[in-house]
């Protein structure tokens, strides 16, 4: 079921287009990964999301209604541009937040103690925030943001800032937060979670909309008809057994015998026409379709070029 | 708890429970109470016995001080007289004749010419062993030369050096006594307190903008309340900071001047001790011009301002001038990116509040000014400026223009909170520069 649905919604600045006719949607229960390159429009979409600002045109539905101030309590939204007030001790700030959010204080206090057990920051309660690091006050900015259990949440660049364990551990709090049923919207530039752990993904740039739909099939719009072939023997015996129907993008030297090559399909080739090619002149190891890696994805589609590569 | 009131309490009380506000709002006012309990403890208590030798070889004096009929003589002060010249100053100083004496009043020949009375002393006696000392000697001398060289009687003599008592009386309240001065000064204290309180606070709300939107906890916050919300909350709360210092000098203050009214003043309490007595049995004592000076202080404190009115006034004139100058504080915050901006800008809006301290300040000298009667009713002088003219009691018969002044402020607030509040709403999550005014102008217009 769609949870979050965002029609055509444009917003100018004074001299520039921020947005430009940006439609997506988002099903109940998956991680959404909103990706683009740095001022392609992504915190712009998700501040109007968020009522923070408004749309000059367009609308934002969800469940199916256009949403209002009022539901923004059901949104847990963690900014990209995120602070702690720095003289506050910790305990009392996640209060105070969670508290803003609704919540009582006998609820908030009994969550957050869940929270900081679980994060092993109990010890940190009566900390100020300027004597934590930044990772440390990251991990309470996403506590805020995911203690009132929002039906939603819109996350700007979580995993900026982190060191590979703490991206790892919130990495694996989303995805239990999905498990439970939560419906997450993602913004980031680290492709490799996008990889991991996003379901469907759209991608801005230059305040358009370039691509947009579930991982797979995004992926195989990249789809280039790569393939990479392990063998023994001479680089040049096999390059010269390709002929016409085959083009050579690129080689890699395992050892003195050992080679990979990658190899792009021409004239309606399959992947049995190649292996006929190439046996006579080589020992043939290993063979692999090559998938577009999101990073290549995002590469291509930011730069204006469709068609396949490898890694 | 509204999120108003979840702010409110977050923005009041992360205040009050700093150091910095313990240490100005309790510890400075007892300080200040204290060092000045003090000082006059200090000057009216420090009445050692001092041995006074008069040196008068031309025998003026004829081996007396003045003497008034009622035995008014300070006991703690002895007079000897001495016949004869001391040489030099090391004379007295330093021989054994002399060591009992404090101090040395040297009456030489040239003192009825150059009228300089030189009087040196081993330790500096108190102020108010001086002013005794020279009123009793001089008193003694003018009447010996006035008795020398005229024909009149010594009660005659004394009848009229009697000074004349000139009173500056209120026409329309001829009974009353005058202290309008007095008066004009404790409404200039109030203008420069509510300035001051005006000022500081205003300013606190602008920081904490600031603050919020540098450390972008702006956008945590912004998801959850109301921007509008927001800048209400900081303001009120930060207002009720000011309140509740101003309540907390206020007690204190209290405290200090009854302790001043009771420890230090205790003989002056009563207007029959002090010159209207001197007056009927014709004496002429000036030197207790200085105690006198301290029972008009201690009349003007408790009598003469109208403390109900001044104190509900400067409540009313400090939220409504708070408001009014805090919401244009908040705007100029969320327009600029850090406090190093924030100058050209804070100083047009504090313009008016500078004028209003000059207004007041003239007004001290010019209690009826037509320009201290339209800034005390134009609302962005007019917290300062009527502070003043309610403690001058210029407001008599006018009182509509209280009503006015009030009005007029609180209308001006809504104006200011309201543009204000179409400023801040986008300014504080514009980050990376100042605003142009061209751009507010846009963010203005926004729906």
């Amino acid at each position: 079921m769609e949870i979050l649905r965002v029609e055509n919604i444009a917003k100018q600045y004074a001299n520039h287009k921020a947005l430009d006719d940006i439609s997506i949607s988002t099903q109940e229960g998956e991680i959404f990964g909103l990706l683009g390159p740095n001022g392609a429009g992504k915190t712009s979409l998700i501040r109007i999301i968020n009522q923070i600002t408004g749309p000059d045109s367009g609308r934002v539905l969800l469940n199916g209604k256009e949403i209002t101030r009022e539901d923004i309590s059901k949104i847990g939204y963690l900014p990209e541009e995120r602070g702690l007030y720095k003289k506050m001790k910790v305990g009392e700030q996640a209060l105070y937040f969670a508290r803003l959010k609704g919540m009582s204080k006998s609820e908030a206090k009994q969550k957050l103690k869940f929270w900081f057990d679980k994060f092993e920051i109990s010890s940190w309660t009566n900390k100020k925030v300027e004597e934590l690091s930044k990772g440390m006050a990251q991990k309470i900015q996403f506590i805020t943001t995911v203690l009132h259990e929002p039906k939603l949440l819109i996350l700007d660049e979580p995993f900026s800032g982190f060191d590979p364990i703490n991206t790892e551990l919130i990495k694996s709090e989303i995805l239990r937060l999905k498990e439970n049923g939560t419906s997450i919207m993602l913004s980031t530039h680290n492709m490799n979670s996008v990889e991991e752990i996003c379901d469907s993904i759209a991608l801005i740039n230059k305040s358009k909309l370039i691509v947009s739909g579930s991982l797979e099939d995004v992926k195989k719009q990249y789809d280039s008809d790569v393939y990479s072939i392990q063998f023994k023997g001479m680089m040049m015996a096999f390059a010269n057994s390709l002929w016409t129907g085959y083009d050579l993008i690129d080689k890699k030297q395992l050892d003195d015998n050992t080679a990979i090559a990658y190899i792009k399909m021409k004239n309606g080739n399959k992947i049995n026409d190649l292996l006929k090619a190439v046996m006579p002149s080589v020992e043939i190891e290993a063979i692999h379709k090559v998938i577009p890696s999101m990073n290549d994805i995002f590469i291509k589609a930011v730069s204006g070029e469709k068609g396949g590569n490898h890694e | 708890m509204s999120n108003l009131g979840l702010i409110i309490n977050r923005e009041y009380s992360s205040r009050v429970k700093k150091k910095s506000f313990l240490v100005l709002t309790i510890l400075v006012p007892i300080l200040a109470v204290g060092f000045m309990f003090g000082a006059m403890w200090l000057t009216l208590e420090k009445d050692k016995k001092v041995n006074v030798l008069i040196a008068d070889p031309s025998g003026w004096c004829n081996a007396q001080i003045y003497q008034s009929k009622t035995d008014n003589t300070n006991k703690n002060v002895v007079f000897s007289f001495y016949e004869n010249y001391i040489d030099s100053v090391d004379v007295f100083m330093n021989e054994e004749r002399f060591k009992e004496f404090d101090i040395l009043v040297s009456l030489n020949d040239k003192v009825p010419s150059n009228r300089r009375v030189p009087v040196f002393y081993r330790e500096q006696p108190s102020l108010k062993t001086e002013h005794y000392i020279q009123n009793r000697v001089e008193s003694r001398l003018m009447e010996y030369f006035a008795l020398k060289k005229t024909n009149i009687s010594k009660d005659q003599y004394r009848a009229i050096k009697q000074p004349f008592d000139f009173k500056f009386l209120d026409g329309s309240d001829p009974t009353g006594e005058d202290y309008s001065s007095e008066q004009s000064g404790v409404g200039f204290a109030f203008a420069i307190l509510t300035y001051m309180f005006i000022f500081i606070y205003s300013m606190q709300v602008m920081r904490g903008v600031i603050e919020e939107k540098t450390n972008r906890v702006i956008e945590i916050l912004i998801s959850s309340v109301k921007p509008f919300q927001l800048m209400m909350g900081k303001i009120i709360g930060i207002g009720l900071v000011g309140l509740t210092q101003f309540v907390i000098w206020l007690v204190l203050s209290g405290i200090g001047m009854m302790a001043i009214r009771f420890f230090i003043f205790t003989d002056m309490n009563d207007p029959g001790n002090w010159n209207v007595d001197a007056m009927n049995t014709g004496m002429v004592e000036t030197n207790f011009e200085s105690q006198t000076q301290s029972s008009d202080l201690v009349y003007l404190f408790f009598e003469a301002i109208n403390w109900p009115l001044m104190l509900t006034s400067f409540v009313i004139y400090f939220i409504g001038g708070f408001l009014l100058y805090s919401a244009i504080f908040a705007a100029i915050g969320a327009m600029v990116d850090s406090e190093t901006d924030t100058q050209q800008l804070v100083l047009p809006v504090t313009a008016p509040l500078i004028l209003s301290y000059i207004v007041a300040s003239m007004m001290i000298s010019n209690p009826s000014s037509e320009i201290g009667t339209w800034f005390s009713m134009i609302p962005f002088t007019s917290p300062v400026v009527m502070m003043i003219r309610i403690a001058q009691g210029s407001l008599e018969g006018e009182f509509w223009q209280y009503i006015v002044s009030v009005v007029l402020l609180f209308g001006t607030f809504l104006a200011t909170t309201w543009l204000a509040a179409k400023i801040y709403r986008i300014g504080i999550l514009m980050y990376g520069k100042k605003a142009s005014w061209k751009e507010v102008m846009k963010w203005i217009k926004y729906k």
